[in-house]
């Protein structure tokens, strides 16, 4: 699991977050430090295609929210995982 | 690196820095960069400069390096002169044919070749690599040896040889003119030695010296960039179809 769009939406599944709180928190569950242009590529392409949103901030440090789009393409791709994870799990028992 | 990682940063599109550009100063304030993140930043703006770019601006930069590219690679090519001279055989009958083919063939045999090489230090690289054998059958093609206007009065023809550097052709190229002529002379000699019938006398003299040549002939650097401006320009139009195609994949819209 280290598509960049998929590590971004499972963080902002918690709650509205800015780009370093994103940064720290997909290091924390996934392992795995974004670069800034990794991270805010995959923010681009994911408000461009209106899976998150930006909202308003006082500071230069802007939060993001997952739409409802963006959940459902969310969900969509884990149901895909946990499919690719249960098979592997399977097939490793019988080998 | 923080600093540099600040300048990559300004290497993103002015559209996308207007609209991301201070979270992500931000960001990379926040962050501490490091090498790692100023690389990634960097690759971060060339990936976004390359979805950002509408049709035109990415033929036109095709064009532009194709132009560009193609100029650099006709500066490393080595260029070519040709110097040229013309020479006279008097009577143009048949008889006169028949000996300037046997002339031809003295002055352009492997021997010939093989001296004038070493008198002049032709081609000193090959030298160095080839065998003498294959170095004289790449000079044999670059001696050309064209009849003007035969007619029954005089045969015209033109020695030209190809070199890389203009005065020493012109200094080979009159030393094949001295080789047919002072050939002919010889040729004569034996032949009144042997008492060989008189309608087997050729006249034959260079008109001019051999020509200096200024200009190369190669590499012909506008024809060099005419294909470099179309290879950039088929170039573009592919790279245009891709990053269409690639981002309707993602579900983005076109630049």
């Amino acid at each position: 699991m280290s598509d960049p769009s998929i590590l971004v939406l499972s963080s902002r599944a918690e709650g509205a977050k800015h780009g370093y709180a994103m940064m720290e928190d997909i290091e924390r569950f996934a392992g795995i430090r974004l670069g800034p242009g990794t991270l805010y590529g995959a923010i681009t392409r994911l408000e461009e295609r209106g899976f998150i949103r930006g909202l308003d901030s006082e500071d230069r440090r802007r939060p993001y929210t997952l739409t409802a789009a963006g959940r459902k393409h969310l969900e969509a791709e884990i149901a895909i995982l946990g499919e690719i994870a249960r098979t592997a799990t399977r097939r490793l028992k019988h080998a | 690196v923080k600093r540099l990682t600040h300048f990559l940063a300004r290497l993103y599109p002015a559209s996308w820095r207007k609209r991301y550009g201070d979270e992500f100063e931000a960001l990379v304030e926040d962050a501490k960069p490091t090498w790692r993140h100023a690389v990634d930043v960097f690759r971060g703006a060339i990936k976004m400069q390359a979805t950002t770019w509408t049709f035109s601006r990415i033929v036109l930069a095709s064009v532009i390096a194709g132009a560009l590219l193609s100029q650099a690679i006709s500066l490393l090519l080595p260029a070519h002169y040709v110097s040229q001279i013309l020479i006279q055989a008097k009577p143009g009958d048949e008889s006169s044919v028949r000996l300037l083919n046997d002339l031809e063939q003295s002055v352009l045999s492997p021997e010939s070749l093989a001296s004038i090489i070493q008198t002049h230090n032709l081609y000193p690289r090959d030298r160095a690599r080839k065998t003498l054998g294959e170095v004289v059958e790449n000079m044999r093609k670059s001696i050309r040896v064209n009849p003007i206007h035969p007619n029954k009065e005089v045969i015209a023809f033109v020695v030209g040889f190809d070199y890389a550097d203009g005065r020493v052709a012109q200094e080979v190229t009159n030393e094949i003119a001295d080789r047919f002529i002072v050939g002919n002379y010889r040729a004569a000699e034996n032949r009144a030695r042997e008492n060989r019938p008189r309608d087997s006398h050729l006249l034959l003299a260079a008109l001019d010296p051999a020509s200096l040549p200024v200009k190369p002939v190669a590499p012909n650097r506008i024809s060099i960039a005419v294909v470099g401006v179309f290879a950039g320009l088929l170039a573009g139009i592919a790279l245009s179809i891709v990053n269409r195609w690639r981002r309707a994949a993602a579900g983005l819209r076109a630049p």
